[in-house]
């Protein structure tokens, strides 16, 4: 049954939130207000929510209170990174042997001016510009290859705790990084996690970011990455949710120049009563450029998911490929998954396709393999890890697949090496 | 090896065998012949331990253990093998790592040490030029993309490399070439042996031109209904099944 969340809802969710520590424009900030105001949270008349309901949220108690440190070095997936951690709503671990060539501040501390800003609005974007309390900004000066990944860390403790950041990464022309961002929780309950992070990638320059969400407990977790590129930038984001109670990505790629290669990877797996949601939206600004979308799906016992990926191709943006795809395994009884691929095209000279599939695990493989003597478990593990195989092999990072592996053995009971050749 | 008994088995409530019974010793090849709908992949289905199959009545008993109470996988690492009718593509997962999880899991089982990866690679190039498989789709996904032809010889090549005690072929000749079937009845006779056995699920003699059989059995409506040498098939190629269904009207 429909119900109507009232703006009062956002009223009452936001009193206890503590004002943005962030410099923004008083016209902006008052635009967020008067939207959040205004219209209070999406219910599911709203298309880009209709199947992630907010009412859990919007009942939220939420508050921030300082708590002390708690030690990170468990959480972090490698030793040669420049880390930055952040627990909660404060930065308790910031790198300090940084080379020549990049320049990184926490977020309290950059100036009105030098924060860039995407025409892009929604109630999670207006909450992080509202109550924003720090976050990461990293500059890559022209022609710097990081040789070693930034890694961002982001850990969540305590009851209806909420961490909202907002994350800047400019990388200037020529250069070149890889991104880390693993977010995670010590027993947390109920806490709130709004993370915004936006990436601007000028001629020529390459970004590779790995996002693991592995967030135990009751967490409610929004990512939001938005990303402009400028002529000839390669962006990559690889999205592995691999836990988390409730989790919504939000993707929004502005490609805003000639020769771009855009990929957005995707794996999720839940399982209990997860929910795991993710938009996307490619916009081919202009032409000759390359987009490629893989995401893909398994769901286990009640859990349910969300994938809305929407391509944009503008009017002159011609000599354009995209290709989008999205597969997704349902192996519980009750478990669901909403897929929605949407193409719009506006230009006559592109090359474009979209696939969504929703299936079970194919028995009759099942029985194939069991038939050559190996076990039911065994089979039904080699044909899930099959599945999955062609987003795995998108990480770009040893560090994070020696992580997923981890998690897959511990938790799902996988076995990736099942796979490799010797 | 193999002693079925009154074996009776149903789907979807409608019973397809109905008493079958068979014996085959170490050494011999049995083929089991009969018209479209008689129950014979039904046969090498159950015998397979395929679970939409109801068992009603009756026992099969294989190298002494009660092959019905086994799961399918303790099955085939007791020695049974199944050559698939329709082999299944899966993609994904590679050839070679998939036979290689498959003797480990069964050495496992029997108490044996693992394959070493030189070795198993050896038994994968010896084994492959027996049915003349190329071996690039030795390393491909499990039969992804392969023709007809190529589909069953990846069964016998896999036949080949796990060196079952019986090995049941269901209908291997369907869908091929005079040259593919030579090289699939080329495998099987070269792994024939005095220890080990085979049961061939065909509806043409053709087959049997190159794979001689020790028995012919006809299977109609359930039940082995004639019994004979390898003359038997011949006489069903040239005289139909219309005399055996005239035969056994009230089967």
């Amino acid at each position: 049954m429909e119900q109507i969340v009232a703006p009062s809802k956002m009223e009452s969710f936001r009193k206890n939130l503590p004002v943005s520590l962030l410099k923004i424009k008083e016209e902006d900030l008052a635009a967020s207000n008067e939207r959040l105001h205004l219209n209070g949270f999406p219910n599911s008349r709203t298309e880009a929510w209709k199947y992630s309901r907010l009412n859990r949220i919007a009942s939220l108690n939420l508050s921030t209170r300082s708590s002390s440190p708690i030690s990170w070095e468990h959480y972090s997936l490698t030793k040669e990174a420049f880390t930055f951690v952040f627990q909660n709503d404060q930065c308790i671990y910031f790198s300090q042997d940084l080379p020549d060539g990049i320049i990184v501040k926490e977020a309290v501390n950059l100036s009105l001016e030098e924060w860039k800003s995407f025409e892009i609005n929604s109630h999670v974007i207006d909450i992080n510009k509202t109550h924003a309390q720090n976050g990461l900004c990293v500059w890559l000066r022209k022609g710097v290859n990081l040789t070693k990944p930034v890694q961002l860390i982001f850990l969540s403790e305590g009851t209806e705790q909420a961490a909202i950041h907002r994350n800047q990464f400019i990388l200037e022309k020529d250069s070149k990084m890889e991104l880390i961002v693993s977010h995670c929780s010590i027993d947390g309950k109920k806490n709130y996690k709004n993370i915004v992070s936006e990436f601007h990638l000028e001629e020529n320059s390459f970004l590779s970011v790995n996002k693991i969400q592995n967030e135990e407990g009751e967490d409610f977790h929004f990512s939001t990455e938005n990303i402009h590129q400028k002529n000839n930038s390669n962006f990559t984001l690889t999205t592995l949710t691999l836990n988390g109670n409730w989790v919504r990505n939000d993707v929004n790629v502005f490609v805003d120049g000639e020769g771009c290669e855009t990929f957005l990877n995707g794996a999720y797996l839940s399982k209990g009563i997860q929910h795991i949601d993710n938009h996307t939206t490619i916009d081919h600004m202009k032409p000759n450029c390359n987009s490629y979308e893989l995401y893909k799906g398994v769901m286990d016992e009640k859990s349910t998911a969300v994938f809305n990926g929407k391509v944009f191709v503008r009017p002159d943006a011609q000599k354009i490929a995209a290709f989008q795809s999205n597969a997704n395994v349902l192996i519980g009884d009750e478990a669901s998954v909403n897929s929605k691929p949407e193409l719009e095209i506006y230009a006559d000279d592109v090359k474009c396709s979209h696939g969504s599939t929703i299936g079970q695990l194919d028995e009759e493989a099942i029985f194939y393999l069991q038939s050559r003597g190996i076990s039911e478990k065994t089979a039904r593990r080699l044909v899930l890890t099959a599945f999955m195989q062609d987003v795995f092999e998108k990480i770009t990072s040893p560090a994070v697949v020696t992580f997923l592996n981890q998690v897959l053995s511990e938790r799902f009971n996988w076995d990736l090496s099942i796979l490799q050749e010797d | 090896m193999i002693t079925i008994k009154n074996l009776h088995a149903s789907i979807d409530g409608k019973e397809i065998l109905r008493g079958l019974n068979l014996t085959v010793n170490t050494g011999e090849v049995h083929a089991i012949m009969g018209p479209n709908g008689a129950g014979k992949s039904t046969l090498a289905s159950v015998l397979a331990g395929r679970d939409a199959y109801e068992i009603t009545a009756g026992e099969v008993i294989f190298e002494g253990t009660d092959l019905l109470s086994l799961s399918t996988e303790d099955r085939a690492r007791e020695g049974l093998f199944l050559a698939f009718q329709y082999p299944v593509e899966i993609p994904g997962v590679s050839n070679v790592n998939f036979l290689r999880t498959a003797i480990n899991e069964i050495r496992a089982y029997k108490g044996e040490e693992s394959l070493s990866a030189k070795d198993f690679m050896s038994l994968v190039r010896e084994k492959s030029a027996l049915v003349e498989l190329d071996s690039k789709l030795a390393s491909r996904s499990v039969n992804e993309g392969f023709s007809g032809g190529e589909k069953k010889r990846n069964e016998i090549f896999q036949m080949a490399m796990l060196a079952p005690k019986l090995a049941i072929l269901d209908e291997t000749d369907s869908g091929l070439d005079i040259d593919a079937l030579r090289i699939v009845a080329n495998g099987v006779n070269q792994l024939k042996s005095p220890e080990n056995a085979a049961i061939v699920i065909t509806h043409y003699q053709r087959l049997l031109d190159y794979i001689v059989p020790d028995f012919v059995h006809v299977l109609y409506k359930g039940q082995i209904v004639k019994t004979g040498g390898k003359e038997l098939a011949l006489e069903l190629e040239e005289k139909g099944y219309d005399w055996i269904k005239d035969a056994h009207p009230t089967v």
